[in-house]
């Protein structure tokens, strides 16, 4: 059973704290993403951010078959609209970002914290499906190494008072079976959620065999009923916005964030207002059908079963978008918990291995330890950095932010290939200190909304994220000090040794 | 011997696994629709929710076995019941 535990640990682990990680950082992707676009000075509203986008559309895309309406909420500050058009390239559709004027948002184009929330199942620079295969399997084989853990370590609680510093490869241990323990019912819920979101992809076999197709399934679950065909009669759509505030009322206050409108400007066109489960864990997810030529509310449907029900509960559960302040901490510090539950576990790996049987192999593991462990923050940093001073009117801009963010990582990962043991860690460790504590001094020179400007409480939310980046460079300058002081330690006893 | 005997082990955990719980979701969506009516969508999504405690249980099960040619021979034979319920059911 530890060799179970051991290997489905180590085989994915790289990727799994990865996936971690930018998991645990999307919890505040729309925060992130505020932080990243400083320019923003009109947040959007739900109060009249779909008749902006209703004029928007009308102007851009009155022809488009299809529209999708992003309203923003409580922490989204923009309105994100797609629409289907023949020319928008292989995607099929196109996108633009509004702002509370009902402007296009078209400073400083950046992905935000969004590419770190569609990163932990999506990755980058490969196929979508391949991706989240991956991620399956390293979820899975999380999962498994979660109970075979639970397994071996029956004495759970005892080895909980255990933990002892200083002591080499025991604090190691320590340190694994303490942010195990600790967070195990959260690390198992996480796990196992994160399953049920790309089950209907796992699963796919046995659905298509059981239902015939993808499509006969959800017409199953979600007991649709066919919206009617476009007339080819044009009739200008009425006013959307009150459509949407009598839909918020009909829902009782419970926010709306996602409107689907079918053929907007046709005689038969439909207007879909969801329910999102912002206001408690489990929701009806009930959504409403209205036509956009009269306005007339055509149906309301709840979630038929208990059983799609349980499925969109636990998806509830691992995006935590029921989650309030004080919750959605309590998920982030859970997620460090997990990444450092992962690190502790690859590190232990090398050590156990260390002193028994060297072999090249292990080399690469530690490279490749300290290259993700450390790698990935510095990347993080890159991305952040990237954002402050790639000049905004740069082609792509959104993907050079990307492409920065993977030349971070690869920049460790060299430095990793490049020095010995204890210098990749001390180094790695400074570099991210350094980057970590530089971006909101870079703020003050590189944009016009910093520390020294921040209006509060409007503001508020820029100036925890700056007062977060300072407290992740002062926790990478404390690990510098501790593995500096270890090496200079390690080094007193050598010489002590040779002067004997 | 020992070598292939542990290939075998991990094949049969990984995939072996995923292959049964894949199967018996769609056995168990057919019988229970033909047995009792139960709604096909209804019982697919329990079927996936408790499939993956379900394939984390063979997995630790068909690693700690010692009795691997029996452990097999369940696996095995539960697969193709599974397959042969689901045949039979799509031909009638």
């Amino acid at each position: 059973m530890t060799w179970l535990h051991t290997w489905t640990g180590l085989i994915l682990g790289w990727l799994l704290f990865a996936v971690f990680v930018t998991g645990t950082l999307a919890f505040f992707q729309f925060e992130i993403t505020r932080w990243m676009q400083p320019e923003l000075t009109h947040p959007a509203t739900p109060a009249n951010a779909v008749s902006n986008a209703q004029a928007f559309l009308l102007k851009e895309a009155p022809d488009s078959p299809r529209w999708s309406i992003g309203v923003p909420g409580e922490r989204d500050t923009v309105s994100t609209l797609f629409w289907r058009a023949s020319d928008a390239g292989p995607r099929g559709f196109k996108r633009a970002t509004l702002d509370g004027t009902g402007q296009e948002v078209s400073v400083r184009e950046t992905r935000g914290g969004n590419f770190l929330y569609r990163f932990h199942f999506d990755l980058h620079y490969m196929p979508v499906i391949w991706a989240r295969w991956l991620v399956s399997i390293a979820a899975m084989c999380m999962f498994i190494a979660l109970i075979s853990g639970i397994i071996i370590h029956k004495k759970i609680f005892k080895d909980f008072f255990t933990f002892k510093s200083g002591m080499g490869m025991r604090s190691w241990l320590d340190a694994h079976t303490l942010t195990s323990v600790l967070a195990v019912p959260f690390h198992l819920m996480i796990t196992y959620t994160g399953l049920v979101t790309l089950m209907l992809m796992i699963y796919g076999w046995a659905m298509n065999t059981t239902f015939g197709d993808r499509g006969s399934y959800f017409e199953a679950v979600e007991a649709r009923q066919a919206q009617p065909a476009a007339s080819g009669i044009r009739a200008e759509p009425v006013n959307l916005q009150t459509l949407f505030d009598d839909a918020q009322k009909r829902l009782g206050g419970a926010e709306i964030t996602f409107i689907g409108v079918d053929n907007p400007t046709d005689k038969n066109g439909s207007i879909e207002f969801m329910e999102v489960p912002t206001n408690g864990l489990i929701s009806p997810y009930r959504r409403l059908v209205y036509s956009t030529a009269t306005g007339e509310l055509l149906s309301t449907r709840a979630v038929p079963s208990v059983a799609e029900q349980t499925r969109r509960t636990m998806i509830n559960l691992h995006a935590g978008r029921f989650a309030d302040w004080p919750l959605r901490w309590l998920y982030f510090i859970s997620g460090i918990t997990g990444s450092v539950m992962i690190a502790t576990g690859l590190v232990l790996w090398s050590k156990k291995r260390e002193k028994k049987a060297p072999h090249k192999g292990h080399q690469w593991v530690r490279v490749l330890n300290a290259a993700t462990i450390m790698g990935l923050p510095f990347a993080v940093a890159s991305f952040f950095l990237a954002n402050r001073v790639l000049p905004e009117t740069l082609t792509d801009r959104a993907q050079s932010e990307i492409d920065v963010f993977f030349a971070g990582w690869l920049i460790v990962l060299v430095m990793s290939l490049l020095t010995g043991e204890h210098r990749r860690w001390r180094y790695s460790a400074m570099l991210n200190a350094v980057t970590f504590m530089l971006l909101p001094l870079l703020s003050m020179i590189t944009v016009t909304k910093h520390i020294g400007t921040y209006q509060l409480p409007e503001d508020s939310i820029l100036l925890v994220m700056d007062i977060c980046l300072v407290v992740t460079g002062c926790l990478f300058l404390l690990q510098w000090k501790i593995l500096n002081r270890k090496h200079h330690e390690a080094m007193e006893t050598e010489v002590g040794h040779y002067a004997k | 011997m020992q070598n292939s005997l542990f290939v075998w082990r991990l094949l049969l955990a990984v995939f072996g696994s995923f292959v049964l719980v894949s199967l018996l979701s769609v056995a168990l969506t057919g019988l229970l629709f033909q047995l009792a009516d139960i709604d096909k969508a209804v019982t697919f999504i329990w079927c996936m929710l408790f499939g993956f405690i379900a394939y984390s249980v063979l997995v630790i099960w068909i690693i700690a076995t010692r009795k691997l040619l029996r452990t097999s021979a369940v696996v095995l034979l539960s697969s193709l019941s599974c397959w042969l319920f689901i045949s039979i059911g799509s031909n009638l």
